[in-house]
Order: structure tokens, then sequence, then C-alpha cells
């Protein structure tokens, strides 16, 4: 095959353009990867060869605005779509989109990112000579590694950076509690239940940093939430648990890192307390306060509280 | 949270850019902008720390007080300059008249620097490390005023085991009464933006500066990284802007570009002290000082680097047994030469590609056709100092990870902080490629 033939075709762009949007649409109606499984190429790869040879070759007049109109229209419309599907899944569940309409509306991303590219490079046309020889053989491959990147970083940077736009515009009157609940989940309304039900002053025995309490054992992290509050670490196992002096809390924890096994609550010993103050199940209130209680590990009706000795 | 913005606004605008004017005359109005948050933000930190180990209690008032002994001075120095800064800048923005593909392009890092600070100004403090280390320590100085008595106060060596530049930029929003100093890491990000694209100005085309600066800034780590209150992101941006000055040093010769490279690089330790790559610089500049006869630039760069890296060094070892980094050099340079071992290279190769060479993506095979095609067409002649830092900075990565393996039984589980130390060279990899574009105009 003469490549100079072949490039130099006025079909040859315009027919590469066509086959990438067709491509990139199948791996968005199909799922991610289809066209790599079955073309053994990326569709991504074909998007940079466009753009690269648009870029080197340049469009001839006449395809180029012909070829820019149809870009306006396909960006406008795939970027209010794909804004359209961002804020429907944000506002339901993970896969909402694709359990309802069918189809990997993330894909959308590439088909406006190839539309807005085409569009840039498209431009250029105007002010730079159009060159493809031996001499600047290794610039393409430059261009190409070049377009490639970005190509690839945007993908996965506009992505997160337009889902938590996204989910912030949907959630602005949150406030601190629920936005910690949202990244630590119940371990942050469990440090805000002791905080709210333990004075300044107190002393409270934590479980110990192994799995599954990792990060309620992580006496750093703890302190973040109950400084100024005196936090003493013990092994898995409370030495002589009768002598903890009056007044000191006890964390009841049901550990957060498991994995095959069921999670194990702390403490794993019988204790004499004077109180047991145990946490609502769904936030961080106080779900009820029982006097003169003795802990066993054996019951699992409370998996979070606090034992006052 | 307006007073604690307004403020850290005012520390980059009325002690940073008086500095850039007075330290670099000749600089890009955008990079200068860039560079007057760093600086700023750099300069006032360790002044909180230094007045307050001598006796000044952290509060807004001494804080407004620092500000005024620093600027006046500074602007009154600076005042034409200042003057003329600003009509530069009115000027530019006037002249400035973009075509479709840079309006694109523009659009592109806007909704970038737009969506981190949405990212900063909604998210509070919530990341694993800032909690238990970088934040803890900014409601600690804010509420008892003193870093030692903080410090010494607080159980463990662990709190020491950082530089305070994040710790105390914290503290400056907490006593201005501001709740969340996140946006001081989008801050950061946008800072990197402009120095960047100012740092390419100074060789290629505009065009062209636009379009790596948006690469750049795309690099999903680099992204989610101002988002969070790490100290990676800030330690990139000193220390890689640093090292990139200091090749637009060795290409110009203007000290004023070699002061810049040694304030960033002593901030960068200001920020992490862990990583030695600093030495890396400091080696290169020797070795061009003794090649060019050209001492007193070993002299400039020392007075203004040192004293931010003893400064630190010098309270750890008051404070705890903590070793020194010398100490931890001389300790690694037995390991390098008693234990070569064939096999744990193998491991540490294999590491290194996990853990940094993987994550880094497609830019590391751009900076290597870069190179490839620098070295055929023989352009490699005008570049090679930035390709000298890198690979400087890569051997120490290797040889770095290579004497961590032999003293930690642990070093392999953590790919991750490998991962975010190489972040560095992100800047040093876009900056190489842009070069050999100097020629090239679109």
């Amino acid at each position: 095959m003469n490549l100079r033939r072949l490039y130099q075709n006025p079909y040859f762009l315009p027919a590469l353009v066509a086959i990438t949007y067709v491509l990139l649409i199948l791996d968005t109606i199909k799922y991610p990867g289809f066209v790599a499984k079955h073309l053994f190429i990326d569709a991504k790869l074909f998007l940079v060869a466009s753009v690269t040879a648009v870029f080197v070759l340049g469009l001839p007049d006449r395809t180029r605005k012909i070829i820019n109109s149809l870009n306006v229209v396909i960006s406008s419309v795939i970027g209010i779509s794909y804004i359209f599907f961002s804020v429907q899944e944000s506002l339901h569940y993970t896969n909402y989109v694709f359990s309802k309409f069918h189809f990997n509306f993330w894909g959308l991303i590439y088909i406006l990112l190839f539309s807005i590219l085409l569009i840039a490079v498209g431009h250029l046309k105007n002010i730079r000579e159009p060159k493809f020889n031996k001499n600047n053989f290794g610039k393409i491959i430059i261009y190409f590694l070049l377009f490639y990147t970005l190509v690839v970083n945007f993908g996965i940077t506009f992505k997160n950076a337009l889902e938590n736009d996204i989910y912030v515009f949907l959630h602005l009157s949150n406030n601190y509690d629920q936005k910690m609940f949202h990244q630590w989940g119940n371990y942050y309304n469990y440090m805000k239940f002791v905080k709210d039900n333990t004075p300044e002053n107190a002393t409270i025995i934590i479980p110990p940093q192994t799995n599954p309490w990792l990060s309620s054992g992580n006496i750093l992290l703890d302190r973040y939430f109950l400084f100024p509050r005196n936090l003493v670490q013990t092994g898995l196992v409370i030495d002589d648990p009768d002598k903890l002096f009056k007044g000191a809390y006890v964390m009841i924890y049901k550990g957060e890192w498991c994995n095959s096994r069921d999670c194990e609550i702390w403490p794993t010993q019988t204790i004499k307390a004077s109180e047991l103050i145990t946490k609502d199940p769904n936030s961080s209130s106080v779900q009820k306060t029982i006097k003169n209680y003795i802990y066993n590990p054996a019951i699992k009706e409370y998996p979070f509280g606090l034992l006052k000795i | 949270m307006i007073p604690a913005i307004l403020f850290i606004l005012l520390i980059s605008l009325g002690i940073g850019l008086p500095l850039t004017l007075i330290i670099a005359p000749k600089h890009n109005v955008a990079g200068r902008l860039g560079l007057s948050y760093l600086l700023g933000i750099g300069i006032f930190t360790l002044l909180m720390y230094v007045t307050n180990l001598l006796g000044l209690k952290l509060t807004f008032l001494n804080n407004i007080l620092i500000f005024i002994a620093v600027s006046i001075p500074l602007v009154f120095l600076a005042r034409k300059k200042l003057i003329n800064y600003w009509n530069e800048h009115r000027k530019s923005v006037k002249n400035f008249r973009p075509d479709l593909t840079e309006k694109i392009i523009l659009f592109a890092i806007m909704f970038l620097v737009l969506s981190s600070f949405i990212a900063t100004f909604y998210w509070p403090v919530y990341i694993w490390d800032s909690l238990t280390l970088y934040d803890f320590r900014a409601h600690l100085f804010s509420q008892t005023g003193f870093i030692k008595h903080a410090l010494d106060a607080s159980y463990n060596g662990y709190y020491l085991s950082y530089p305070l530049l994040t710790s105390l930029s914290h503290t400056i929003v907490y006593l201005t009464g501001g709740n969340n100093p996140q946006f001081i890491y989008s801050l950061f990000y946008m800072s990197l933006g402009l120095v960047f694209y100012g740092q390419l100005r100074e060789f290629v085309s505009g065009k062209y500066s636009l379009l790596f600066t948006l690469v750049l800034i795309l690099v999903p780590q680099i992204f989610n990284q101002s988002a969070v209150s790490y100290t990676n992101l800030p330690y990139m941006i000193f220390f890689a802007l640093g090292a990139i000055y200091f090749y637009v040093w060795n290409k110009k010769r203007s000290t004023g570009y070699l002061m810049l490279s040694a304030i960033l690089l002593g901030f960068s330790v200001w920020t992490r002290s862990v990583e030695p790559f600093w030495m890396g610089i400091f080696m290169l500049l020797i070795l061009t000082s003794i090649f060019r006869k050209k001492f007193l630039d070993i002299f400039v760069f020392s007075f203004f680097f040192f004293p931010v890296q003893m400064v630190w060094e010098n309270f750890k070892s008051l404070s705890t047994s903590a070793i020194p980094t010398t100490g931890i050099i001389r300790g690694s340079a037995t390991i390098l030469t008693k234990y070569f071992n064939f096999q744990k290279i193998g491991e540490v190769s294999n590491y290194v590609y996990q853990s940094v060479i993987h994550p880094w993506g497609l830019i590391f095979p751009l900076f290597l056709a870069v190179l490839i095609y620098s070295l055929i067409i023989g352009e490699i002649r005008n570049t090679y100092m930035i390709y000298l830092i890198v690979f400087v900075l890569l051997a120490m990565l290797f040889a770095g990870t290579y004497v961590f393996s032999f003293t930690f039984a642990t070093w392999s589980q953590i790919p991750d902080s490998a991962s975010r130390m190489a972040m560095i060279f992100y800047p040093l990899f876009m900056y190489s490629v842009a070069l050999s574009f100097v020629d090239e105009h679109i």
C-alpha cells in the first residue's frame, strides 16, 4: 500500500474522522473496551490517530468548514447530554444511567473531547503549512504521544472533576458532619458520639490497632476527633479490667476492616461498668443508657457504644 | 472564611509580589503572579515559625504585625517596579487576543482550576495523614499559640516527622477565623499552572506553552492532590519549579533565577524534609560552578537555601533524638557501598517500575521519545541540562529506594507513597518535552 497516496487522498481524513466517531459511539453503546476486544485496537488510539493526522496534514478548506460546523453541533449536543446523565447518576445511584438507558455514558467524554480537539486542531490549518515527510516523522510520533497523554488524562481528570462538581452542587446545604460522614462513614459518627458523651478531661481506652480495628484503633486518628481527651491503648485484652479507674471510658467498637471473617466487637472480655451508653446505628446520637451494666462480649446487641467504669 | 482568603491573598501580593520584583526583575507577567503566592506563603510561614520560637505568640494580631513589618519595607523597595508591573499587567490583559485554539485550552485550564476550588471550598480536611498530622498540628498551634510547647507536649516524635509549611498555612486560616484551610492547595495548583506557563514562555510560543500547561495540570494525580491536604503537591511544586528555575538560570545566567531556585528548593525542604532530592540540584550547581569557575554561584545558592533547611533540622535535633538528614545520608552511603546485591537490585527495579514508572502513565514514554528525538537531531546540545537534572534525580530515586529496602522491613508495602514522592518528575518531564518545541509555531 502506498502510504503517501493514501494520506493524500481527499477522502482519507474525513473517512478516518467518521470511522473514529463510529468506534467511539460503539464503545459508548456497548461497553468500554468493546472496540479493543473486537478490533484489537483501542478506540482511543483511533481518536489520537485522527487528531494527529488532522493536525499534521490539515483538512482541505471546504472539508474543514463542514467538519468544524458538524463538530460544533456534536460537541454542544454531547456536552449537554453528558452533564444531564452525570446529574441523573448523581441524583440516583452508581450505574443508574447504565441500568435505565443501557449505555455507558462516561464514553461520551471521548466523543466530546474528539469533537473539541478537531475544532481546536482544525482551526490551526489557517496558520501553518501541512507537512508529513521522513524529516518530521519523529516529531509526528511525539505529537501522537502528546495527544494520547492528553486524551487519556483528560478522560480520567475531567470525569473526576465533573463528578465532584455535580455532587457539590446537589449537596450544597450539607453541614460538616454530613460531609465527614460521606468520607468516613460510621467511624465519623462514632467519634462524634464519643466526643458528645465524654467530658474533655476524660480518659478513654481505645481498641488495639490490629485488624479489624485499623481506623478506630489508630490513636493518632482518634485524637484528631477527640482532642484533648486522654486516649489510652491497650492490647486485644485489657489487663485486669477491674482495676481500671473510676470514671474512665472504654470504647465498644465493631471493627471496620473486615475481610472474610465477621467483624469482631472490642472489648473481647467481660467488664463491669457503672454505665453503658449505646450509639444509634444510623447516627451519632445516643440510643439508650443502662446503669450498672456488665459487658459481655458474647452478647452482640450493642456493637457501638461506651462503657463508663 | 472570607477574611482568611483575603489575608492569604494579601500575603501573596504584599510580600511575595514585591519580593519577586526585587529578586527577578525580568519575569513573565502570569508567572510572577503564581510565584508571588509560592514565595509569600513560604516566607510568611517561616517568619511565623522563627518569631514564635523567639517568643511571639501565634495570634491573628501578631500575624498582622509580621505582615506589616515585612510588607511595608518590601513594597517601599519595589514601589516603582510594582507600578510598572501593574501597568504591564493591564497592558498584557488588554493586548491578549486568544484565537479559537487558545480559547479552548484556556477554558479547559479554567475548568480544572475552578473544579479544584469547588472541591477544596466544599470538603473539609478529611484525608488520613492530614487528620493525624498536618491539620492536627495546625489546631494545636492555633489553640496553644506556641509551636515548641505544642510539639513538646504532643506525646511522640511523630508530630516532628514533617516540617511545618502546610501546618502553619492551616494555622493562618484558623487564626484568621476560617474553618477550612483546604483552598490553599487549590492556590498551589493555580500557581503551578501560572509559573509553569511563565517559565515555558521564556523559550516556547504562547500556544505551545498553554498546551503543555494544560497537559501538566490534567495529570490525574496532580489534580487529585490539589483537592486534599497532603504535603505532596506543595512539595512537588516547590521542588520541580526550583529545578526549572535552576535550568533557566543555567541558560540565561541571571543570578535572580538562581536565587529563586534556591528559595523554592528551600521551601520544598520546609514542606517535606525526608526526600534528599535537593542534593542532586546542589551537586549539579557545584559541578557547573567548577566547570565555569564561578564559585560565587555556590555561595549565592547556599545563602538562600541552607538557612531554611537548617532551621528545621536544628529544631528537630533539639526536640527529639531523630537522626538529622546528614546522618541519614552518611548511613545511606555506607549501605550503597557495603551491600551491593544483584537480587535486591532486581526487586527494587521491579518495585520502582510498578509503583513509580507505571503510575506516570504515558508522560514517561513521551519524555523518552523526546529525549531520543533530541539525541538524533542533535538538539540535546541546547537542552542537555534539563535531561541531566532529570537523570540525576532518577538515579537518586533508585538509590534512595535501594537504601530504604535495607533499612525498612516494610519498604515494599507503601507503593502509593512512592508514587506520590515521584510526582516531582511530572513538571520536569513536561518541561523537557516542551523544550523540544522551541522553534515550532502553530
